[in-house]
């Protein structure tokens, strides 16, 4: 008999980080498990991480998958879902997914500079990949420290609680999960952060 | 690789970088900041941080000489060698570095793991493996054994296990050499690879798990 799979989304979102990308296939590493994506695999894998380009807050959808692989993403997708590959999340509402990931930077953290002092970057060697408030940049930094996305942010919130963070969204767990969640596809597909199986790194 | 200086540790930096820290425009760095495990640490701008970010090692030399305190020490030529040798001590105190003996890694490895940053690009031309963003030239080249032990460090707890893991695996090999099937071999392997990652940031040590983990 076969099982309908639950519908992803109404976002996205990939999980893993290409340990090696050939040109046939792609090996990801996510949490403690390697897996092996074939071509078709890989390239909508790819394209699950999201775009620089996309509003913050706004779901990186199995359509917007599609369009960027230019043809049908489902089928894929799910194969992915089934691997743990990838994961649908509400951007609104993104608890359940955060319970279930964590995330790891993969770029350099530059922090702030005089010029910019409210600007935090990530990037590598000279090249700039990101530009986020403090907040977000203490979220991407520092989220690993605690089990899970959404313990992480609550944990996050408290600290700029009782450090007088001056940005309200910051106090509040829940807000700072929306907000984080939704850099995600912004985040990811500028190869700033990857994403894990929470407990797993 | 030739041998480290007689009496000379290799230097390893510990920690992620967390980058600068000003606390308003037109401020000075206050400092920069360094996560081990669950701790943050603040790194004073100036010589202390140049000498943790000396420590990675630097590209050009990276794989062809050990990156012992000798060879940190004829790299940091702004600051005198006295106040580069307190400043290891001092790193080496608050755990942002490691001072080990390359002939002997083995307490080193069981404390520390790794956590690997970049892309997998796999194999290039040369034969090399690459390392970068995907989508981008690779920003280092290494061997596919560096390569091996950066795209799988990452699953185990300490650098020992990681390396029992690669000695393992080779002894599965058809044909395996030994070198790269007995594991204290392969670990004293890993520690010399560590500068070839690391000065290129493809990488950060940290505490193993249990060590010095929030959870």
């Amino acid at each position: 008999m076969t099982v309908p799979r639950p519908a992803l989304g109404p976002g996205v979102l990939a999980v893993g980080w290409c340990a090696e990308l050939g040109p046939d296939s792609a090996s990801v590493l996510a949490g403690h498990t390697v897996r092996v994506l074939d071509a078709g695999q890989s390239r909508v894998w790819a394209a699950a991480h999201g775009s620089p380009l996309h509003p913050e807050g706004s779901p990186w959808t199995p359509s917007d998958v599609a369009r960027a692989v230019g043809q049908p993403a489902d089928a894929v997708l799910g194969e992915l879902a089934e691997l743990g590959l990838v994961v649908g999340v509400d951007p609104a509402d993104p608890g359940p997914a955060a319970e279930r990931l964590t995330l790891l930077p993969l770029a350099e953290g530059w922090g702030n500079t005089p010029q910019e002092p409210t600007v935090f970057r990530y990037g590598l060697g000279g090249t700039e990949l990101v530009r986020l408030p403090r907040v977000l940049y203490d979220a991407v930094s520092l989220a690993a420290r605690w089990p899970d996305l959404r313990t992480a942010c609550h944990g996050l919130a408290t600290l700029a609680r009782s450090a007088g963070v001056p940005t309200p969204q910051a106090h509040d767990g829940e807000q700072l999960l929306r907000w984080l969640v939704g850099a995600l596809p912004r985040l990811c597909s500028a190869s700033v952060v990857a994403l894990h199986p929470a407990g797993e790194v | 690789m030739t041998a480290p200086a007689a009496g000379a540790p290799l230097v390893l930096p510990v920690g992620q970088y967390l980058g600068a820290l000003v606390p308003a425009a037109g401020a000075a760095v206050r400092g920069h900041r360094v996560r081990v495990g669950e701790q943050v640490h603040l790194l004073a701008d100036g010589p202390e941080f140049e000498v943790w970010s000396l420590a990675h090692g630097v590209p050009r030399l990276a794989g062809l000489l050990p990156h012992d305190s000798a060879q940190l020490v004829r790299l940091a030529r702004a600051i005198d060698p006295a106040e580069v040798e307190r400043l290891l001590a001092g790193l080496a105190g608050r755990g942002l570095v490691a001072l080990v003996d390359p002939a002997d890694p083995a307490g080193f490895a069981g404390r520390h793991r790794w956590y690997s940053l970049l892309g997998g690009l796999g194999q290039q031309e040369s034969g090399n493996c690459g390392l970068g963003l995907v989508g981008s030239p690779p920003v280092r080249e290494v061997s596919p054994r560096v390569y091996e032990f950066w795209s799988l460090a990452p699953l185990f707890a300490d650098l020992s296990a990681a390396a029992g893991f690669l000695a393992e695996a080779a002894g599965a090999d058809p044909d395996p050499e030994p070198a790269e099937t007995d594991p204290d071999r392969v670990l004293t392997d890993v520690v010399g690879w560590l500068h070839d990652l690391l000065c290129v940031s493809a990488g950060w040590l940290d505490v193993r798990l249990d060590a010095g983990s929030a959870r």
